[in-house]
């Protein structure tokens, strides 16, 4: 079978996926969805936890495991039949082995008890619920590196304020004053604006153009160089009118990214030993590499955007980056080679280099560490998402004082709602938390009656299993930490709990 | 208030006691947030599992979602469209198709898993182009949903939809709307909307939200290339009709042997230019323009349209007013919005369009706006007129020889053509199944 995932997330991030072993607990609608989702693009090995049993019949982890073993044959599926609770009580370690664990429909005590367990191990913890029209999910992990972040909209890294040698080295190769037209017409707009940015600068006291006016002029400065034919016309040179349109982005300063600043200057960062993760390692390799060789800015990224050119001239000067960009990468291996590790490709993505870090769920439910104020500046708008998030916690208070949950049967819709009005009430007491919760959600949760609704355990089944595939590949950013969907509205909110 | 859940006594005895209850709650109870039009009544789910046609588009990535999750709300009736079979790129996230499908039309395959696997479900395919059926086919449907890959379907979908409408006195008549919801994928990225033609934004309404997609310069392709997709290109759209390595037979991107050679010829373009990157990967990547389909992207948008399928069918809620945007590359993000109609949509607003150009100008000038203007986008426009009382074929691309007889006209202006100031043009085209009229604006 072949995985086009392949394509977005590279050969390395399918190596992580096909050594990746995930835990679900409970396969319900919402379970199977996720599972379901990362049995398809090729997860080497799933275990389902679930203790309970399908209309009496086969116990329900194991109809799932055999459903999705159909789905891809190289999977390799496994079924405990046992509560999460019980595991936890006889056998926590159990919950070592995984790569990430899914939980859905747990319960409150059981959400805590495990977040405990695999906080301690540091074991990523995906907590989901589909409750009603609301999803919900949690993402619990200490300390998360995201190596290739894969930003939609990266700037390009031309170094054009800061032309390293073998660019400027290049650049002398042309004269265009004394190029024919079609080869006038056909040079890349990157050394059209280097030319003429030294023209600038020999004429500006080496300043580059600041403000929009110089910007103007220097535009026009480029507008003058195109050709004119025997009339005075201007010729259509396209890669000119490239170079206008991109004199905006290409003046823009090299620089390091204060996000990567930050890791630079972190703990971890200074202090490498022989505890120290490999992500660690390579990013004080690209630090003293950044101190050195680097001259203050990081490895050069050594690609190009496609522009109007002939095929020469473009490939020449796209090996100029690429030449420049392995040497830097040569660099920093020796750095990490000194830092006694090997290096990759990291260099290429040295400004996407991202730590992703939530809050334990013990953080998160703490008197003392509660996040009051995002709370309650969410809930200056009394229709925020984060509003669904408390009724759950009112839901789960519910469930322990009634040993069930609201407006299940019919006949309890209507007396559940002050009952749960009350459970709300008091969670938020405890908290001293004083917000305004519209009557209307709470008359809305009794009506879900704690259903799991396919259309909506299908949304975070996809929501979820993509946020897995993150974890377990460490490509692209996760969410942080709390992500609540209204299926009623069809809007969503990410919150930080 | 009724006491429990009432045993279940429907047909054939499929449905076990609470098979349906996570779907009866939002049926049998009143909420405030329920469309003001519904009342909560136990015969609801009887219209659901009994009556309620649904009609789904594409048997693919989304479709197959589609199916499952409607199949799992309680919906019975439901028709499936589409013209592929499978091929073994699709097992990865086409979870309804095995391996032992393969060559099979995905609307069958489709059709019988979900018929086999949730009993009381009766799910008929049509392996068969949208195009093949006309308004008695679609009038029969209570809602219609679309998992598609193509924009020029949608198009053609949204056309249809609309020539259904009918008017009393310029009033529509509201029970000639059938509501269409739309899903579209593109590896992170995705969308779904719910329009009711008629009334709310149609496909064409938002049609800039759709660029047209990225096609390299010939000159870039024949001459200078510099990217492996180049190369790619020069084999796919030079090479391949010129040495015809496989006969009469069209390039086909799920066919291997067809990629190999593509494959093998950019390789040589790419070598002669020292250009480095083509894959095979790559090649089958261009020629098939695929942007990678991930599972769970099309598990998310499919989920939305099925929730909107079923607010629709049951008033349960009010549905999505009208556009949900998802990008889930940097943690998950949403954005809902109202499109609005464009007050002079060429599908749905019955406004004349106006084209505007001199007399002088050549009627290849007309069709290369109707082919590039953002609002039109249209393919491969055939353009007739009334002439001194007859019909009078200006262009058409699509016949061999008419193409052949009319194709001096595009050298021709339009005064040449006889054409006058006001005079009115109908255009036909692949994006819609109905005629559009323009009125042709002589300008100064």
């Amino acid at each position: 079978i072949a995985y086009p995932g392949f394509k977005l997330w590279g050969d390395h991030g399918q190596d992580t996926l096909e050594n990746a072993h995930v835990c679900l607990i409970n396969a319900t609608a919402t379970g199977t969805e996720i599972l379901k989702n990362l049995v398809l693009p090729g997860i080497g090995a799933f275990t389902i936890v679930d203790g309970h049993t399908v209309t009496g019949e086969d116990n329900r982890a194991q109809a799932a495991t055999e459903l999705l073993q159909e789905l891809n044959s190289h999977v390799s599926g496994n079924f405990v039949e046992e509560s999460p609770e019980k595991l936890l009580d006889n056998n926590p370690d159990f919950f070592h082995r995984f790569t990430i664990v899914i939980a859905v429909q747990l319960p409150e005590s059981t959400s805590l008890r495990l977040g405990s367990v695999l906080w301690s191990a540091s074991i990523p913890f995906l907590v989901c619920k589909t409750y009603g029209l609301i999803g919900y999910m949690r993402l619990v992990v200490q300390e998360h590196t995201v190596i290739e972040s894969h930003p939609d909209s990266a700037l390009e890294d031309l170094r054009l304020d800061k032309p390293f040698a073998e660019f400027k080295n290049h650049l002398q190769s042309f004269d265009l004053e004394s190029m024919n037209k079609k080869d006038h017409s056909h040079t890349p707009w990157i050394i059209i604006i280097a030319k003429y940015l030294e023209k600038w600068l020999s004429e500006h006291n080496y300043k580059p153009p600041q403000n929009y006016k110089e910007k103007e002029a220097f535009r026009q400065l480029i507008r003058d160089g195109i050709r004119k034919n025997e009339n005075g016309v201007p010729e259509d040179e396209e890669n000119f009118e490239e170079a206008i349109k991109n004199v905006n982005t290409a003046l823009n300063q090299t620089k390091i990214p204060s996000a990567v600043e930050e890791l630079f200057n972190s703990e971890q960062c200074n202090n490498i030993n022989s505890e120290s993760s490999s992500f660690w390692v390579m990013l004080r390799a690209v630090k003293d590499f950044v101190h050195s060789e680097g001259n203050r800015d990081l490895p050069v990224r050594g690609t190009i955007p496609d522009m109007i050119a002939d095929s020469q001239k473009f490939i020449n000067l796209q090996n100029v980056y690429r030449t420049k960009a392995m040497q830097d990468a040569a660099a920093v291996s020796t750095h990490v080679q000194r830092l006694l590790q090997s290096l990759g490709k990291v260099c290429k993505n040295a400004s996407f280099l991202r730590v992703v870090r939530c809050r334990s769920l013990a953080e998160e439910y703490g008197v003392d560490s509660v996040n009051k104020d995002e709370i309650t500046s969410c809930m200056d708008n009394p229709d925020s998402e984060m509003v669904f998030y408390l009724i759950l916690r009112g839901v789960e208070r519910f469930y322990q004082q009634h040993s069930r949950y609201p407006g299940v049967y019919n006949y309890q819709v209507e007396d559940d709602i002050s009952k749960l009005k009350l459970c709300v009430n008091s969670v938020m007491q405890e908290y001293n938390l004083n917000v305004n919760i519209k009557d209307d959600y709470v008359h809305e949760f009794c009506r879900f009656g704690a259903s799991e609704p396919h259309t909506v355990a299908a949304f975070i089944g996809g929501s979820a299993a993509q946020e897995a595939i993150k974890i377990i590949s460490h490509q692209f950013v996760p969410f942080n930490n709390t992500f609540i969907y209204n299926a009623m509205l069809q809007t969503s909110a990410t919150l930080q709990l | 208030m009724a006491d429990a859940e009432l045993p279940m006594a429907v047909d054939g005895g499929y449905d076990w006691d609470g098979r349906w209850n996570h779907v009866r709650k939002f049926l049998e109870r009143p909420g405030p947030f329920a469309h003001p039009d519904f009342e909560p009544c136990t015969e609801s789910l009887q219209f659901l599992l009994e009556m309620c046609k649904i009609l789904v588009i594409g048997a693919g990535g989304l479709g197959c979602e589609l199916l499952k999750n409607l199949a799992l709300s309680g919906f019975r009736l439901i028709h499936v469209v589409d013209m592929d079979t499978i091929d073994i790129s699709n097992l990865n996230r086409q979870f309804l198709f095995r391996p032992k499908d393969v060559g099979r039309p995905k609307a069958e395959v489709a059709a019988d898993f979900i018929n086999n696997r949730i009993p009381g479900c009766k799910v008929v395919p049509h392996y068969k182009k949208i195009q093949d059926f006309d308004e008695s086919f679609y009038r029969q449907f209570h809602i219609i949903v679309c998992g598609l890959d193509s924009i020029i379907a949608r198009r053609w979908m949204n056309g249809m939809l609309i020539s259904l409408l009918s008017y009393e006195d310029g009033v529509l008549d509201p029970s000639s709307i059938i509501p269409l919801i739309d899903g579209g994928t593109e590896g992170f990225k995705g969308n779904s909307r719910v329009i009711l033609p008629g009334m709310t934004a149609c496909i064409d309404c938002t049609l800039e939200l759709y660029p047209p997609q990225i096609n390299f310069p010939m000159c870039t392709i024949a001459s200078m290339p510099r990217l492996p997709e180049h190369c790619i290109e020069y084999a796919r759209i030079l090479l391949w009709p010129k040495e015809k390595p496989f006969g009469e037979t069209s390039l086909d991107g799920d066919n291997p042997e067809h990629i190999q050679w593509v494959f093998k010829k950019s390789i040589e373009r790419a070598a002669e230019f020292h250009i480095t990157g083509v894959t095979y990967r790559l090649t089958q990547g261009v020629v098939k323009r695929i942007i990678p389909a991930v599972a769970s992207t099309n598990a998310v948008i499919a989920a939305a349209c099925s929730l909107e399928v079923f607010k629709i069918a049951s008033s349960a809620y009010i549905p999505l007013n009208n556009y949900l945007v998802f990008n889930d590359v940097d943690g998950l993000y949403t954005y809902t919005f109202e499109a609005e109609r464009k007050e002079n949509c060429s599908a749905c607003s019955q406004v004349p369009q106006n084209l505007q150009f001199p007399p002088s100008a050549k009627l290849q000038e007309v069709l290369e706006y109707l082919m590039e203007n953002a609002s039109l986008q249209m393919k491969s426009p055939a353009i007739t007129t009334t002439l001194e009382g007859k019909n009078k074929t200006l262009y058409l691309q699509s016949v061999k020889s008419i193409e052949e007889r009319t194709k001096p006209n595009l050298c021709k202006t339009l005064t040449e053509l006889g054409l006058s100031d006001g005079q009115e043009l109908a255009v036909a085209d692949v994006t819609t199944p109905q005629t559009v009229l323009f009125k042709l604006n002589f300008t100064t």
